[in-house]
């Protein structure tokens, strides 16, 4: 049933994507509300003591699967969705 | 008194409410406008005008029924952290065990720790009856942990009654889920009907993968709402529709959703006053917003009945609240606890105990109804307010030093009215008053002629007195209703003999965190 109000959307590849950047969840701000977690398209975020976390190498920023970034866009917290500018952007393969 | 001309109209017809009309001849007994005039006890217990159908669905719902929440519990559980919806009265980060309003907990739970928690409850409390998930974010935006909790239950204590509080948003999507899963009450946060409304009251949606603002965003808000209302309505789910009144922005509008839910099928329409402070860091609390005063907001409910029974005692509890509505017992069960306690369901056992409850219910409403009848020859236009120190089962069973609350009741010659609720904070702690607090609570209930207690003590008791209140304790331990109307009568006698002057008590200029009510 959860399926029917989040539809995941498989696309083969985002070759022709622009680069991406990962995002992470500030915890110290994170309501551990999970919103963000069956939204995302990469099966990136989970649970870790509480509150959530980004696997960085799985985001995708959402591009080829929604307009916007899922976890930024359901987060009950401004600003706790960021880009994390530590790490490299995210190279689309190709 | 219906019609809303402008702002301030519902404080103008609050204060001709309680005001003693002109006498006129044929003002004889009840009156006949149902608008003010129910009493809230009858020959069946509290069944009144419902359909049989339909009070067998309420009546040990403590929250669909008034007379049903002096004598059974309810509890929350937290399965439902994610929301799909952001509002100004919210801010989810805020946790506090001393705190409650909707949408604080203190622990989440799994489906797994909640049916633990349901049966354990169910064993330690035999008068809870309904189980609902209100969150603390919102039911359907955790569809796969609310429904598995849902069966879970249902399959290990099929007596519960199972319940959801959504803001509607994804409710058309959940409609056959919620029948299938033998759901038969729904509460939907409805604030406006008018989407320039709701772009004050919601900043942001998340709706189909996007997040929208604006009046974009409560149109599709309000459309969803209504539209979940109706689907639920054909298929003879009961609805409750929470409004929360929100001063000089929904306030007059919420007579017309009143109008928009009861013409869909809703069933109880539940106006609660917002509760806003800075500390609780919601955009209300921070913006200065403030809430309702007790007076405007049993104005505009008093202005919204008629069509649609108008809920009063709902005390805007925790979504992880446990037990009779005005006692949460909550903090008696934390995972730890519960995983410990050693769990028998016994369902004869709570058949058994829920009888009792219901010969205690028919007697009550059987005192209530003679006392009644010693009323039917009085004339009098005398309308007035009381408050009530209980802990439940319809009996004035509490110390005025203990209170956490107090019942009101509006008598009149119709009988005694449950018309709402006053939070207090307990005057009496460790065997001694105090002094500010004695005199908050007064200023609380200052609208009221009397207050009923199990037990006073020697100084708040001359302080009522000084005030204006009386305190009367000669009913200890008895049925509340039957208390009110026999001290009504002899008011009555009274002020007829000339020993009472009956005069209009002042506006309570209850303090906000008073009046959440």
């Amino acid at each position: 049933m959860g399926s029917a109000a989040t539809p995941r959307f498989r696309f083969g590849s985002l070759r022709h994507k622009e680069i991406c950047v990962p995002f992470k969840i500030i915890a110290s701000q994170c309501t551990g509300c999970s919103a963000c977690e069956p939204l995302c398209p990469n099966v990136a975020i989970s649970e870790k003591e509480g509150s959530f976390v980004i696997e960085a190498t799985k985001c995708t920023e959402c591009v080829g699967h929604f307009d916007e970034p899922q976890c930024v866009a359901a987060c009950p917290v401004d600003n706790t969705c960021v880009v994390d500018t530590s790490l490299p952007r995210y190279q689309a393969p190709g | 008194m219906n019609a809303v001309v402008g702002r301030g109209t519902y404080v103008k017809a609050a204060v001709n409410h309680g005001k003693m009309m002109q006498p006129t001849t044929d003002h004889k007994g009840c009156c006949a406008s149902a608008k003010t005039g129910q009493a809230s006890c009858g020959s069946k217990a509290g069944q009144g005008d419902l359909p049989t159908e339909i009070w067998e669905k309420v009546k040990d719902h403590p929250c669909y029924s008034e007379d049903a929440h002096h004598h059974y519990a309810r509890m929350h559980v937290a399965v439902a952290p994610a929301c799909n919806i952001q509002c100004n009265y919210c801010n989810r980060k805020y946790d506090c065990a001393n705190e409650s309003r909707p949408g604080v907990v203190s622990e989440k739970l799994t489906p797994e720790q909640a049916v633990r928690k349901v049966l354990a409850i169910a064993t330690t409390i035999p008068q809870m009856t309904v189980l609902g998930i209100a969150g603390p974010g919102d039911a359907l935006a955790n569809p796969a942990k609310t429904f598995e909790t849902f069966e879970l239950v249902s399959k290990a204590a099929p007596d519960i009654k199972l319940c959801l509080s959504t803001n509607g948003l994804a409710l058309p999507d959940y409609v056959d889920t919620i029948v299938r899963s033998k759901i038969d009450h729904v509460t939907i946060t409805i604030n406006m009907v008018d989407p320039e409304i709701g772009a004050q009251i919601y900043p942001w949606i998340f709706f189909n993968h996007k997040r929208y603002t604006g009046i974009e965003a409560a149109k599709i808000l309000t459309d969803r709402q209504l539209q979940g209302l109706e689907m639920l309505s054909e298929r003879g789910i009961l609805c409750k529709i929470n409004s929360v009144m929100i001063p000089n922005i929904n306030d007059d509008h919420l007579v017309e959703v009143n109008k928009a839910v009861t013409s869909r099928g809703a069933f109880l329409h539940n106006i609660m006053p917002l509760i806003s402070a800075p500390e609780h860091g919601t955009a209300f609390g921070r913006n200065g917003q403030r809430g309702p005063t007790a007076q405007e907001l049993k104005a505009l409910q008093d202005a919204c009945e008629g069509q649609i029974n108008m809920m009063r005692h709902c005390r805007q509890c925790r979504a992880d609240a446990v037990g009779l509505l005005g006692d949460d017992r909550g903090p008696e069960f934390t995972t730890d606890q519960v995983m410990k306690m050693d769990v028998q369901y016994d369902l004869e056992m709570r058949k058994a105990y829920q009888k009792r409850v219901e010969n205690e219910r028919v007697s009550k409403a059987e005192a209530c109804q003679k006392e009644l009848e010693k009323l039917s020859g009085e004339i009098s236009a005398i309308t007035l307010l009381v408050a009530v120190a209980t802990k439940g089962s319809g009996l004035i069973n509490e110390h005025f030093g203990h209170a956490k609350e107090f019942q009101m009741y509006e008598l009149s010659t119709c009988g005694a009215k449950f018309v709402g609720v006053r939070r207090v904070e307990v005057y009496c702690q460790g065997g001694y008053g105090e002094e500010d607090r004695l005199s908050t609570i007064v200023r609380g209930i200052r609208d009221c002629h009397a207050v009923f207690v199990a037990k006073i003590g020697g100084g708040p008791k001359s302080n009522l007195i000084k005030a204006g209140i009386e305190p009367v304790d000669q009913f200890a331990y008895e049925f509340i209703e039957k208390s009110a109307i026999a001290w009504f009568r002899s008011y009555l006698d009274k002020v007829r003999r000339g020993e009472v002057q009956h005069g209009e008590r002042g506006d309570a200029a209850v303090p906000l965190r008073i009046s959440a009510a």
